[in-house]
């Protein structure tokens, strides 16, 4: 382990006692320094002391709803959000990504899934992710000459399926509502432009996924919308 | 009775009638004829033609027609010149004659107008009445059965016909098969009658009436937007021909399809109500059910995964406290389970109570020495008198009244509050106990909903089953105690429960 490696600052937001303490855990072996809160009010005051590097929010606060919280605290900060919740309605889920929460994580929750999501939440925000080559499983795309590869080989995307892509790569890792890809796309709600999203999705997994059928690198999250998955490069492809 | 007094007023003259006429006329003659000659045929004709005015008062027309022409015949063969002659022989008679027919002919229309037109505004007047009385009584049922029986009687009543009512399906757009009235005029030919005449007039084609079999007739109940049923009514005499007695019977119509129209929203309204608070109900169910339910698993999932990465679990005192958070984890489970077990007991009726002799003061010591793991910081203050009467109870039922209580405050009160446990013989007969709280209380318009199942107050802290304060409420009613929740002058939470003490 390296020596004088920065630790990041969790806050974690949950009134469940239980669920910090564990959680404190977890994070403490994986080298982040932990805060807690367990309430809304107490959350407020502890991202202005704390300054951390990403927030884990419980939506069932008792003093006031985590999605109020996350409103408030969007006025002012652009810290990474994840929301972390037993309500698992996809409505909430949808609000919460609408209202700025950068991500979500149902209980009961897998640690592992759990740490990725807080590392991309933190990449995303130090803007370590601006690199001109995209690389995820076998897939590359070469953000500055607009190449896209798949296991090496090209393939060539229409306008509206690369436009699609670089939104995915921009936010890799990051669950896109529906309606987030809709307006980055067509100015235009969801609404409008369900199916049309759709046979998009579609024609893009056909292009960068090894099996279309089983997608590996484009998600979908039922209900809410999509994932764009950061895998490890696949080595074997360079045989 | 009415149907005799209004419906059959005209025209009807039977021969004593025309009797009354010829007896009238016969006797005015025989007592002018000795006094003809002092008083002089004109006096006499004058006689004779007001006595036909006299009877137009109260005789049929035809009737009058035929006093009328008497009239004249009596006069020419018994009073003018020659005597007991028909004919006329001087031309002065004849103007008589023609002037003695007109005027008793005009006078005999005239009147016999006014009389019609005098019985028409009086049958209109009880008309209006019928159909007054009809909506009154149609304005005060309560459902579509009575809708349907007060109709059936007044259709008997005022028109002498059974009626039978098919109702449209309230899913498909067909008739249903449930019928209302009399089931005497419950056919299958009917039914299908009924049921294509439902078609036509829902989709706006005719469906005036149709007569089916045994002489009944299908009329469509049209509510102003929709056809809502067919009601069969069996006729005496057909579909009236009478035009009164037509508009009538279809006011009758009119008025018994609104009110079932009325009716019917009425029981949609009230059931989509019902639907709508099951609805909530269930909503409310699952999301407290499943909130408590995956919290522990999720922190049971949590502890696991620490478990699992050797980094954390090599330490002892991590691997210890891993542990308790495992055990707290598993008897929060264990608590729902029960919540839920004993929630099923109450709903089912299945609750039994093993009465025996108890002491409140030891049963708070028991329970609160068991709870001692899950005080968290929370001090208890049990004050219980030395002399305090047994109650007769299920104990294993009061201890769970005693733990959801206080799980409930300890839940809902920051850590490191007082929890007061008083018991008194207060009233002397009675034992009643008290747990109060120190924390922020309940607003006083929400005290009365708090032992509602899955009912939580406005901006608590989530959590809990939604249950605890429902079973200590079953619990207690079942003992025939009562209990009440209130304010505490000095702020906090204060319960309070009367059990029947045991001399």
């Amino acid at each position: 382990m390296e020596k004088n490696k920065i630790k990041y600052k969790v806050l974690i937001i949950d009134d469940e006692a239980q669920i910090r303490r564990l959680l404190r855990m977890t994070l403490e072996t994986n080298e982040y320094k932990v805060f807690e809160a367990a309430s809304a009010k107490e959350g407020m005051l502890a991202v202005t002391m704390n300054h951390p590097d990403v927030i884990l929010l419980d939506l069932g606060l008792p003093d006031e709803s985590g999605l109020t919280l996350l409103g408030r605290l969007r006025e002012w900060s652009a810290v990474p959000i994840i929301v972390l919740t037993v309500q698992d309605s996809e409505s909430v889920m949808i609000e919460a990504l609408d209202s700025g929460a950068d991500d979500y994580v149902t209980k009961p929750f897998n640690a592992g899934e759990l740490l990725a999501r807080i590392r991309v939440a933190i990449r995303h925000s130090l803007r370590m992710d601006e690199s001109p080559v995209f690389r995820s499983g076998g897939l590359e795309v070469d953000i500055n000459s607009r190449v896209t590869r798949l296991n090496k080989e090209e393939v060539k995307l229409t306008a509206t399926e690369y436009s699609l892509l670089l939104i995915f790569i921009r936010n890799a890792g990051k669950v896109l509502t529906h309606s987030f890809i809709s307006r980055e796309i067509w100015s235009a709600p969801y609404a409008d432009n369900a199916q049309i999203l759709r046979v998009h999705i579609a024609q893009l997994r056909k292009k960068i996924e090894n099996e279309p059928s089983v997608p590996e690198l484009l998600i979908t999250e039922p209900g809410v919308g999509y994932r764009l998955k950061i895998l490890p490069v696949a080595e074997q492809q360079l045989l | 009775m009415l149907r005799t007094s209004i419906w059959k007023y005209s025209s009807r003259s039977d021969f004593s009638e025309y009797l009354i006429a010829f007896l009238a006329i016969a006797i005015a003659a025989g007592i002018c004829f000795p006094l003809s000659h002092i008083i002089g045929i004109v006096s006499v004709g004058l006689i004779l033609l007001m006595v036909v005015a006299v009877l137009a008062l109260f005789l049929g027309r035809w009737p009058l027609m035929f006093a009328a022409i008497l009239n004249v015949l009596v006069w020419d063969y018994f009073f003018q010149k020659p005597l007991f002659s028909i004919g006329v022989y001087q031309i002065e008679d004849l103007f008589a004659n023609i002037a003695d027919l007109l005027v008793a002919v005009v006078s005999v229309i005239l009147i016999t107008r006014i009389r019609k037109s005098q019985t028409i505004l009086q049958n209109s007047q009880e008309r209006l009445t019928i159909l007054n009385n009809f909506l009154e009584s149609m304005n005060d049922v309560k459902s579509i059965s009575e809708v349907v029986q007060i109709a059936g009687e007044n259709l008997k009543k005022h028109f002498g016909q059974e009626a039978v009512i098919y109702l449209k399906d309230k899913n498909r757009h067909t008739l249903a098969p449930a019928l209302y009235g009399n089931s005497e005029l419950h056919n299958t030919e009917g039914v299908a009658l009924a049921g294509s005449l439902f078609l036509e007039s829902s989709s706006g084609r005719s469906g005036d009436s149709k007569t089916g079999p045994y002489g009944i007739s299908y009329f469509p109940l049209l509510d102003p937007r929709e056809t809502i049923g067919i009601i069969g009514i069996k006729l005496e005499s057909g579909i009236p021909s009478d035009e009164d007695k037509m508009i009538l019977f279809k006011s009758f119509i009119t008025i018994i399809a609104s009110t079932l129209g009325r009716e019917i929203s009425i029981e949609a309204a009230m059931e989509k109500g019902l639907l709508d608070h099951s609805e909530k109900l269930f909503q409310a169910v699952l999301s407290s059910v499943s909130h408590e339910l995956r919290t522990p698993i999720a922190i049971i999932s949590a502890a696991v995964d620490n478990l699992n990465d050797a980094r954390t679990s090599s330490e002892p005192g991590k691997r210890r406290q891993i542990c308790d958070e495992l055990e707290s984890a598993s008897n929060r489970l264990n608590n729902l389970v029960e919540n839920i077990l004993d929630m099923s007991r109450i709903e089912s009726g299945l609750l039994k109570l093993n009465l025996q002799y108890c002491d409140i003061a030891d049963l708070v010591g028991l329970v609160v020495k068991d709870m001692k793991g899950e005080l968290n910081g929370h001090r208890l203050n049990i004050t219980m008198p030395e002399n305090l009467s047994l109650i007769k109870a299920d104990i294993s039922l009061i201890r769970q009244v005693l733990v959801n209580i206080l799980r409930n405050a300890m839940m809902y009160t920051p850590a490191g509050t007082g929890i007061e446990i008083n018991a008194a013989n207060d009233p002397a007969d009675m034992v009643s106990l008290i747990v109060r709280d120190h924390g922020p209380g309940v607003p006083n318009e929400n005290l009365e909903h708090l032992f509602e199942k899955f009912y939580r107050v406005p901006g608590s802290r989530s959590g809990g089953t939604g249950l605890g304060l429902a079973i200590v409420r079953a619990f207690v009613e079942a003992h025939k105690g009562f209990i009440r929740a209130s304010n505490d002058s000095g702020g906090g939470l204060r319960i309070t429960m009367t059990f029947k003490a045991e001399k």
